[in-house]
């Protein structure tokens, strides 16, 4: 086990394992390219992005099928070579993926995912890529809990 | 906006030192090519919206406002019981 420190939860355990590698990093965030996902309790159905590179890069997350469960992933060439599925020459069956979308919550205002650019992981290699669509079909600031944002 | 009509292998510029050639077109693509200097940030619009987005994220705010916005999604959502996570 190794630890880490973490801009919310301490420092905490984790196993090499479960190290997910950003080769690109993120936009924003190009630097960094070990990344943890953290699951706590309290903040389900959201996880945290936990950078291990620097202890106070920290994004909120959730899957992207509980925000649109008709969501359709769409990935580029570039994309599926940066997850390690480049070789096959075949499109990865959707078990092999986990896919979520970066969510921000502003302190004046409602909480967003963002739909354009889906968190995608190859859940096998640990490999991992923000994937920005090209297309215009999903925003990058899709609503969330606007109601809860309202009270 | 400005509109300008340009055919493959023309050419216009921005500026004294940005140039913006139509390199090659299809019924779908237009290839670009920029010249420009080294300090001026060429980047596609999706990824600099992205690059904001999570910019923004990365505030995070206190874990009150973040269990908060948890609760909600769990009274509001069907979907989260099964296959949260995985994409299908």
């Amino acid at each position: 086990m190794s630890q880490a420190a973490t801009k919310h939860f301490d420092n905490i355990e984790y196993e090499e394992g479960a190290v997910l590698t950003f080769a690109a990093g993120l936009p924003a965030f190009e630097h960094l390219t070990r990344f943890l996902i953290i699951e706590h309790a309290g903040s389900a159905p959201l996880v945290f992005l936990q950078s291990l590179d620097e202890p106070g890069v920290c994004l909120p997350a959730l899957p992207m099928l509980a925000i649109d469960p008709a969501y359709e992933l769409s990935l580029t060439g570039d994309d599926l070579e940066a997850l390690g599925f480049g070789d096959s020459g075949r499109v990865p069956g959707a078990n092999a993926m986990g896919c979520f979308a970066v969510v921000s919550i502003p302190p004046d205002g409602p909480a967003t995912a963002n739909l354009l650019a889906p968190v995608v992981v190859n859940l096998a290699a640990r490999r991992a890529v923000q994937a920005v669509r090209p297309d215009g079909r999903y925003s990058h600031r899709h609503v969330l809990g606007a109601r809860e944002a309202a009270c | 906006m400005l509109v300008i009509r340009r055919r493959a292998g023309e050419s216009l510029l921005i500026g004294d030192n940005i140039e913006i050639e139509i390199l090659a077109l299809t019924q779908n693509h237009v290839k670009l090519g920029i010249r420009a200097p080294q300090e001026v940030t060429v980047l596609r619009k999706e990824v600099r919206l992205t690059h904001e987005h999570n910019r923004e994220a990365a505030e995070l705010p206190s874990l009150e406002r973040i269990s908060g916005l948890a609760n909600f999604l769990r009274q509001n959502e069907k979907s989260y019981s099964r296959n949260s996570g995985e994409a299908r």
